[in-house]
């Protein structure tokens, strides 16, 4: 593997890992924050992401 | 969180139920980074099992504290609550050797990462392999805790067939 992309996959795996240290009861805070948006965002889908019409 | 912790131990307290552990994503995000997940799910050893409608001194302690059913969950705060009675050996086994973990200062027990694993290689969704995935990624728990406990709940096929899908050889 190119060693440009090594670097960037073990910098990714490292935030990761820092991600994974936080406390729990944040990382609780941080699951609701996501799946609050995750509803909105099936709520009010992009225009991006719509289903494209049938020609 | 914090409200579904200060509930808990109260069942606990008032005798409504005999013990509790969390397990699924919330126990999961004890050991790994933050996931998504649309409730949470305690396992609960209950006074009667034997009683036919076993959740319902649950759904009733609940209610007197104003958190209402809302499907098959109880909304207490922002958490839609999933009460599941030990079902099997291995959940009875997980809550017994639950460990306490800290919500800012409120006791919360959850099962062990090699309980957590086990449990989702017995169920064996795609999500549930990548629950095993993730806790074997943090360090959570080794190879050896997985095999051993699987092992000794007769579900090392299970584990074979989890190492031969996703180690590489």
């Amino acid at each position: 593997m190119r060693a440009d992309i090594q670097a960037v996959l073990k910098k990714q795996a490292a935030w990761q890992r820092s991600r994974a240290k936080r406390p729990w009861a944040q990382k609780l805070r941080d699951s609701v924050a996501m799946r609050r948006a995750l509803t909105f965002l099936k709520k009010h889908p992009s225009p991006l992401f719509e289903k494209r019409p049938n020609k | 969180m914090d409200k579904v912790a200060v509930l808990l131990n109260e069942m606990v307290e008032q005798g409504i139920i005999e013990d509790y552990a969390v397990f699924g994503a919330v126990a999961q995000m004890r050991y790994t980074e933050a996931v998504v997940t649309l409730d949470a799910d305690i396992l609960v050893a209950v006074t009667e099992p034997d009683k036919l409608d076993v959740l319902s001194p649950i759904y009733a302690f609940c209610r007197e504290r104003g958190y209402l059913p809302e499907g098959e969950a109880v909304r207490v705060g922002d958490w839609p609550v999933q009460f599941i009675p030990a079902f099997s050996k291995l959940t009875r086994e997980a809550i017994r050797d639950a460990e306490i973990g800290d919500l800012d200062g409120i006791p919360l027990r959850v099962i062990r990462a090699d309980y957590l694993a086990v449990i989702a290689l017995s169920v064996g969704r795609a999500k549930d392999f990548a629950r095993v995935l993730a806790l074997r990624e943090a360090g959570a728990v080794t190879d050896k805790e997985i095999s051993d406990l699987a092992m000794r709940h007769n579900l090392t096929s299970e584990w074979n067939l989890f190492k031969g899908r996703f180690d590489e050889s």
